[in-house]
């Protein structure tokens, strides 16, 4: 027995509303013009490479006087951080009293297929550290990571903590092998060294299929549907497009970097064994003995909470601090109760310390 | 109207058309917005560009199929074979043989908008017109099955058919005779047809290659085989592939024969893969049967299309996330990249042989370049912050005025050996000023006993390099120093 209750007149009805929805939206899709990657004013700081240091400028001057560097993932950009003007973790950080650097990856090509995790994290984060830290005469700064950026800076405290003073990690996977681990099930049986030696960089269309395949039908369906019931408001329909964009935004991935990240981390889980080597560096996190805030999303289909929790019971830090966001793993830097509590937490976190 | 609903009558007939009218007037208003024109930027009423006027649906405008221009078209995986309409009681059979009257439509404005719609935007409406093409093939599931009384029938008729319809394509996969993905409300097959995409794009001629194993059986076996790929055929197949090349061209011969072994492989993997994910396909539509039950049990009902269709992708979603945590997916997937991988990895090798001929240089050659070249910037970055660390050290010695004023008029003892990290005030040399002491703390004379210990051509040396003209000679700095250590 079907529980349906509709007229063929009604079924009719919806499906020419939808349509003439449609059709209509998409006419101010076209209006929607350029969508801007980030939205709040910054200044380039050190360039080397394809990579930037950038310093986001405030409205008034930061009140704490150590400042931060945000280190984002490598897959996707960084402005999802700064998407629409009261969607942006970087503009509640700054009004939190922040004085916000990121390090901006760029767009690896072929040619930067042999940068290596130590490149990334001893070399460009290192050396943007050194930058920001001579510009304000301190030694040590403090670091926010994200995500990927988040095992990176971990990582980073582990092998320099003399130059972090507090270490914030948001939506970050430390325990790569939780049983809820859809991403890491599906890497498990891959042959990662073929991978990456045919195909050097990993294609951003091959990590973004992979994401959108966690949650396929929600993610490259049903979200549409819902657009289209909003797609007669312009402002709704950019902020839509700047998502849109964002999510489809996928710089490809540094050969040699996604080898020992796939194979470490997510394949070896060494990161919570302390048997991770970067360049000259054994990663042991007991050397992580800074404050430490570790944020992380109850709904992540990505980096599930268990994955980021485990942090605890590894780093040698007195001062451990988890603060959990009842959202998902984007929702934490762009849904409308993230803006209102997330930034303002980690900005009295770092305050009092 | 009646609220009847077997009453797919003529005035419903008629309030399709209306419905098509006042669609195209929405259409022409937008393409006269965005400057297409391309129906003479007519509002459509009456106008004679409206392709309804005359008689709906008869000036076809998509009856050159919209996926002629798609790049891939050749895709086994992208065409739908539910073109031709299971629902044959469609009441619509009369506006044309077996047309979707709303995927239609939507294919109809689709096929006027993609031209226009360029990068992002053009990228972004393609999704939507996707997921509504998905949608309508829903409604369409609803809408035309409708010969039966009641639309509950007919959709549970629709439902049955879709069962039908994904059984025939699992049975069809395991003969290696399936060439298309059902399409299915929700996601239309989207993670296959993306896959295909991407295959597509790592290894080009992939959508072919059952051809080309064709050929290359038809090479290696007598009379060659039908389809190489499954059973003993297969076997038959691999046997030939794994005699040993001969003569001048036997290492062409392995590499083609390594490459047909390896396309094999994929295509294994994939069937495997395409299997797992119907028999999700089915979970998932039982799921939303049971979904449907509960409903029944409460007493709710769906009441709107948009609730029937966010209820059947939770209902998918949960079945797919079940097969996607599964063991089998982890081998399967595995397996399905991996076996690509080998391909593209044999494409790859087969290709630089030929450049290699051509004397042009290759993707290997390059890296190799790029590995060395990596390592050298690794080490010169390094070498570059010793340095600087080195330089920043020896500045910091330099610049220790107040350390040597400790030692100011102290006179050293005779018996104090020239140790070189003792700092001496230097000044106390006549010719001797303060920034001329830090010059020679540069050159990392530091005390009295080294300068003690010039001889005269070091002396000279240091005169010149110091630009004294003369004066480390002319005040005998040795002889004072010695003075003063005596």
């Amino acid at each position: 027995m079907i529980p349906f209750k509709m007229r063929p007149d009604e079924i009719l009805n919806e499906a020419r509303g939808f349509n003439e929805k449609l059709a209509q939206g998409v006419g101010n899709l076209m209006d929607v013009g350029d969508i801007p990657s980030g939205v709040t004013p910054k200044e380039a700081i050190y360039k080397e490479d394809k990579m930037v240091l950038y310093r986001y400028i405030g409205d008034e001057p930061a009140t704490n006087k150590t400042p931060m560097l945000i280190v984002y993932a490598l897959v996707n950009r960084p402005y999802m951080t700064d998407l629409q003007e009261n969607r942006s973790t970087i503009r509640g950080l700054l009004d939190a009293g922040q004085d916000v650097y990121l390090v901006d990856w760029g767009y690896p090509d072929a040619a930067d297929c042999y940068l290596t995790m130590d490149d990334y994290i001893n070399g460009y984060l290192d050396r943007c550290v050194n930058v920001i830290a001579a510009r304000h005469g301190v030694e040590k700064i403090n670091l926010l990571g994200i995500c990927q950026g988040g095992a990176f800076s971990l990582c980073y405290s582990a092998m320099h903590p003399e130059k972090v003073k507090n270490l914030v990690t948001m939506v970050t996977p430390v325990d790569f092998k939780t049983p809820d681990n859809m991403l890491s099930r599906w890497i498990q049986n891959i042959d990662i060294d073929l991978l990456v030696d045919t195909q050097g960089n990993i294609p951003g269309e091959m990590l973004n299929w992979t994401f959108l395949n966690l949650k396929p039908y929600q993610l490259m369906a049903q979200k549409y549907l819902g657009v289209v019931d909003l797609m007669d408001d312009p402002q709704a329909l950019k902020n839509f497009m700047r998502m849109e964009k964002w999510i489809f935004d996928s710089p490809d991935q540094a050969g040699e970097t996604f080898r020992q990240f796939a194979k470490d981390f997510f394949q070896g889980n060494k990161l919570m064994k302390g048997e991770v080597q970067i360049g000259e560096y054994t990663v042991n996190l007991r050397n992580v003995r800074m404050p430490v805030l570790n944020v992380f999303a109850e709904q992540d289909h990505l980096v599930p909470p268990d994955a980021s929790k485990a942090m605890k019971k590894c780093v040698g830090s007195k001062d451990y601090t988890e603060l959990a966001f009842p959202g998902g793993h984007i929702g934490i830097y762009v849904s409308g109760k993230a803006q209102k509590t997330i930034p303002p937490a980690i900005g009295e976190w770092l305050n009092a310390r | 109207m009646t609220t009847n609903a077997n009453s797919w009558n003529e005035s419903l007939i008629n309030g399709w058309a209306e419905t098509q009218q006042k669609y195209w007037e929405t259409w022409g208003e937008f393409a006269k917005n965005s400057g297409m024109g391309l129906f003479g930027g007519g509002n459509g009423q009456g106008s004679a560009a409206n392709p309804f006027a005359a008689n709906p649906l008869a000036t076809n405008l998509f009856a050159q199929n919209m996926f002629a221009q798609n790049p891939f078209a050749q895709n086994p995986f992208t065409q739908n074979p539910f073109t031709p309409n299971p629902f044959a009681s469609n009441p619509f059979a009369q506006f044309g043989a077996g047309e979707n009257p709303f995927t239609g439509m939507l294919e109809q404005w689709w096929s006027s908008v993609k031209p226009e719609a360029q990068g992002d935007i053009g990228t972004v409406v393609q999704r939507f017109y996707d997921m509504g093409k998905s949608f309508m093939s829903m409604s369409e599931g609803l809408f035309g099955a409708s010969g039966q009384e009641q639309p509950e029938a007919a959709m549970s008729m629709w439902m049955a058919s879709m069962q039908a319809a994904l059984q025939q394509w699992i049975a069809q996969i395991q003969a290696n005779i399936d060439f298309a993905t059902p399409d299915l409300p929700g996601v239309s097959g989207t993670t296959l047809t993306s896959w295909a995409q991407f295959a597509d794009s790592v290894a080009p001629w992939l959508n072919v290659s059952q051809g080309y194993l064709k050929e290359i059986a038809e090479g290696h076996l007598p009379g060659g085989i039908e389809v190489p790929g499954v059973g003993a055929a297969q076997e038959q197949f691999l046997r030939a592939l794994s005699m040993p090349g001969l003569g001048y061209t036997r290492e062409q011969q392995e590499h083609i024969q390594g490459l047909a072994r390896h396309l094999l492989a994929y295509h294994d993997a994939l069937r495997a893969y395409k299997l797992a994910f119907a028999k999700t396909a089915l979970a998932s539509l039982e799921s939303v049967q049971k979904r449907l039950q509960a409903l029944h049990e409460k007493g709710e009902k769906i009441e709107s299309l948009r609730a029937l269709y966010d209820m059947w992708v939770d209902a998918s979603e949960d079945a797919y996330a079940g097969f996607a945590m599964s063991d089998e997916y982890q081998v399967v997937y595995g397996d399905l990249v991996n076996a690509l991988m080998q391909v593209r990895k044999d494409l790859n090798e087969m290709a630089e042989q030929h450049y290699h001929l051509m004397n042009i240089p290759t993707r290997s050659e390059i890296n190799t370049m790029q590995h060395r070249q990596q390592e050298n910037r690794r080490e010169n970055r390094q070498l570059r912050h010793e340095l600087a660390e080195l330089r920043a050290q020896i500045e910091q010695l330099g610049a220790v005025k107040p350390a040597a004023s400790r030692t100011r008029g102290r006179a050293p003892t005779q018996d104090s050996l020239p140790i070189d990290d003792v700092e001496d005030d230097l000044t106390m040399i006549k010719g001797i000023g303060p920034k001329m002491a830090e010059k020679l703390y540069e050159q990392g004379i530091k005390n009295f006993a080294n300068l003690a210990a010039m001889n005269a051509k070091f002396a000279r040396d240091l005169d010149e390099s110091l630009k004294t003209q003369g004066r480390i000679l002319r005040d005998d700095w040795v002889g004072q120093a010695k003075k003063l250590i005596r």
